[in-house]
């Protein structure tokens, strides 16, 4: 059942209920291991494994209060969220965020447990990848849960005039956008940082990251733009990730100036939390013209490419086709 | 770069095609090295046979204008920019010759229209 307004108080009380519930929960856990903890306990670990920072239970209880509390703000934002989308990331991001945390700390510190001395417990990189998979999941839980809503699209400006098609004529606009330098500068910096610390703290898994990152460039190093008789499609190189907007889910098309950093805060596949063209998403592989366009569903999808004058002209056109209105 | 096929022209569909790929060669909106859709997706989004868009492709690869190669696909070679411009010159003097060869008749520009529309493909 979707309303067409936000479901306000649903939509907090769910997106609340799993940081609330990783906070008490790893509280209770926590405070249960009294009896079994050395005192202090190790809270850090440095470059090599070994323990080097040490608190008492009670600090340890603290930071797990105020994360819970961080991540509960987080959900009464995602509670007042504009666009269904922002309300899950919020919730995905805030839930996910708090239950990394406290999975690594229950973990770190439950590896003391029936030890006398902190110091002897080391660090294991199973530590790290057991909280991600934690907090992805708690994330996913969150996404899945959020209640959804048919938002009314942005208000959008005049279209553009449709491309002038005879009707016995096909049409296809196709292009290619590639990564600006600005993005794969920053991309490159990442990895080059990633890979020098793998070296410098020989922590082997780190190069893991490393590669994903890669590997996440690599898929979206340029993309191709299609517009043709059924909408819109845009893939990256190795196939995915990919968005189709067929033509008869389209309920509006124009072209907007989009500065990447400003607008959607980065480079890549993007989401606009804030700015003017808030609630959208879309590739965003440098600043420049882009084709917008909206959807049945509420949905406001960007693309950034060279030209998007054009291929909105011509998607204009196959709309206005297949809402049986004549283009001008 | 937009590609434009018109079935019930008496031009045949590859050739459009070529025509199209020319066109955007000239008009600076097609690159030297910039790669074309896929012959598969552009057929299935043109709604025509996969061979016709290959053979609008061989066509242009045979004027030097396509490289293509498995796996990477259609690309536009560095000498299509001045291969086209080239072209457009000819295309220049010829209209240039045209026209003189009217004036001497005695036609107008308006003559010289109805001539060079009569044997247009249509």
């Amino acid at each position: 059942m979707t309303t067409t307004t936000r479901p306000t108080v649903r939509l907090t009380v769910t997106a609340v209920l799993i940081p609330l519930l990783a906070t008490v929960a790893s509280l209770v856990l926590l405070l249960s291991w009294r009896d079994d903890l050395p005192d202090p306990v190790a809270s850090h670990w440095g470059l090599g494994g070994a323990a080097d920072g040490f608190s008492s239970l009670t600090g340890l209880a603290w930071l797990l209060a105020v994360v819970g509390l961080v991540g509960i703000a987080v959900a009464v934002a995602a509670g007042r969220s504009g666009t269904p989308a922002l309300a899950r990331t919020l919730a995905g991001t805030g839930a996910g965020t708090v239950v990394f945390i406290d999975a690594l700390l229950l973990i770190s510190t439950g590896a003391q447990r029936g030890l006398a001395d902190a110091a002897g417990v080391s660090f294991s990189a199973w530590w790290i990848l057991s909280g991600v998979a934690a907090g992805l999941a708690g994330a996913l839980v969150a996404v899945i849960a959020v209640p959804s809503w048919q938002a009314t699209p942005a208000a959008v400006g005049p279209g553009p005039d449709a491309l002038p098609l005879g009707s016995t004529e096909r049409a296809v606009w196709s292009a290619v956008v590639s990564s600006g330098r600005a993005g794969t500068a920053v991309v490159a910096t990442a990895v080059a940082v990633t890979l020098i610390l793998t070296v410098v703290t020989r922590m082997w898994w780190l190069s893991a990251i490393a590669a994903l990152l890669v590997l996440v460039t690599a898929a979206m190093l340029s993309i191709r733009v299609t517009v043709d008789p059924s909408g819109l499609q845009v893939r990256g190189r190795l196939g995915w990730p990919r968005t189709t907007l067929p033509v008869e889910q389209i309920t509006s098309v124009s072209t907007v100036q989009v500065r990447a950093l400003r607008d959607f805060g980065g480079w890549g596949y993007r989401f606009a939390a804030t700015g003017p063209l808030k609630g959208s998403r879309g590739f965003v592989l440098h600043s420049g013209p882009a084709i917008r366009v909206t959807t049945v569903d509420g949905r406001s999808e960007v693309t950034v490419v060279e030209d998007a004058a054009t291929g909105a002209a011509l998607l204009e056109a196959y709309r206005l086709r297949q809402t049986g209105g004549t283009a001008r | 770069m937009l590609i434009r096929l018109d079935p019930s022209l008496s031009l045949p569909l590859y050739e459009q095609l070529a025509a199209s790929v020319r066109a955007g060669i000239a008009s600076g909106e097609i690159e030297a090295g910039e790669k074309l859709p896929g012959a598969r997706e552009l057929a299935a989004s043109l709604a025509v046979n996969v061979h016709t868009v290959l053979r609008g492709y061989n066509l242009l690869r045979e004027e030097g204008l396509l490289d293509l190669r498995r796996g990477r696909g259609a690309v536009v070679t560095g000498q299509a920019p001045q291969s086209i411009s080239a072209e457009r010159a000819r295309l220049a003097t010829a209209v240039g010759a045209a026209q003189d060869a009217a004036r001497r008749l005695g036609l107008t520009a308006e003559d010289l229209s109805v001539l060079i529309r009569k044997g247009y493909p249509s």
